[in-house]
């Protein structure tokens, strides 16, 4: 995970404190993060097993506040804790249950995802997390990772192959109508289906 | 032609009796519901679906794939279920490798969208039935209407 996102989020979350006097900057390049991880196994987005993460942020002024009123050696720190986003996380650890899986594991024939696979979703899993329905991660027999959404009387699936080959469906709940097409395995079509669920 | 032809066998007639289902914990839905990814064979299946018959009841089914694989807990389709959507079921526990009660539910005749529409379909009877056998040992998301 970048640390960009997290030190805007601790900036925007600073920024809502005292205000900032104009001759006083914060020093936010000089901001340590720290990821702390807790002991406790927590749901997030209905995924289990997923370790919360906070970003612990400290920031420094170079010229003090001017509510300020203590020694100028010690001005002061102001330290909190934000969210890192727990949705990524999420992805990120579903992923990491998927690459565990060995071949055979869902009956004789039953192939585990390629690493390369795993990999590629791991690198666009803003795609996931960024898309407008709540999207499952679901690893098929064939070796296929199968993303799954509804999208009010459509279910929608894209399965992505090692093979660089991408097959997504629309299933109309209310019908026995079911569009599907092949494609590449591509960043962008998957963006759009994800964001539209509509075929290309 | 069918599976149960191809092999010698006879379709199960029996359209109330429930066949067992693993579901792996990882072909659940994040909202707790259940993929319809378990409901449907891939190629490497020789488009068949691997099920127990009800016989063999659902903890015996989990235990016993158990020993090998993992599992969530047993979900249950009928026999009459399964043919609402033309998938023929056999007792297949003649064929070699094949454990005791076993039966196979038949999507060979279908193409692969299809096979797809029709495990989603059976994947509905499977949660209106809720789950026959849940393995105490995995916890999985729990949807609002179950």
């Amino acid at each position: 995970m970048t640390q960009a996102p997290i030190m805007l989020v601790g900036m925007v979350a600073l920024s809502a404190m005292a205000p900032v006097p104009a001759t006083a900057h914060r020093v936010t390049e000089e901001i340590p993060f720290t990821q702390i991880f807790k002991a406790t196994p927590v749901p997030i987005g209905g995924y289990h097993t997923v370790p919360q993460s906070d970003t612990v942020f400290q920031t420094t002024w170079n010229v003090a506040p001017p509510e300020y009123r203590g020694s100028a050696d010690e001005v002061p720190v102001e330290t909190g804790t934000v969210a890192a986003d727990p949705l990524e996380e999420a992805i990120m650890s579903r992923l990491a249950s998927i690459a565990a899986l060995q071949d055979g594991w869902t009956g004789k024939n039953s192939k585990a995802p390629a690493d390369s696979l795993v990999t590629w979703l791991q690198a666009h899993r803003d795609l996931l997390a960024s898309a407008p329905h709540t999207v499952s991660i679901v690893p098929a027999s064939s070796g296929a990772l199968a993303l799954q959404w509804e999208d009010t009387d459509r279910e929608c699936t894209a399965e992505l192959y090692a093979d660089d080959r991408m097959m997504l469906f629309v299933d109309h709940l209310d019908s026995d109508d079911m569009d599907e097409s092949t494609t590449t395995l591509d960043v962008d079509v998957l963006g759009r289906f994800l964001s539209t669920s509509e075929l290309p | 032609m069918s599976y149960a032809s191809d092999n010698g066998l006879a379709p199960l007639e029996d359209e109330a009796e429930v066949l067992l289902r693993q579901v792996h914990p990882l072909q659940y839905l994040v909202d707790g519901k259940l993929s319809s990814v378990a409901f449907y064979p891939s190629e490497d299946d020789q488009g068949v679906m691997s099920t127990r018959r009800e016989a063999i009841g659902p903890e015996r089914a989990c235990l016993d794939w158990l020993e090998d694989h993992e599992s969530a807990g047993t979900w249950g389709v009928s026999v009459g279920e399964f043919a609402t959507h033309t998938v023929e079921t056999t007792d297949d526990s003649s064929l070699p490798e094949q454990p005791e009660g076993h039966a196979s539910a038949d999507y060979t005749h279908m193409a692969e969208g299809l096979r797809r529409k029709k495990g989603r379909k059976i994947r509905d009877h499977a949660w209106n039935r809720g789950p026959l056998y849940r393995n105490p040992a995995v916890s999985t998301p729990v949807a609002d209407d179950e």
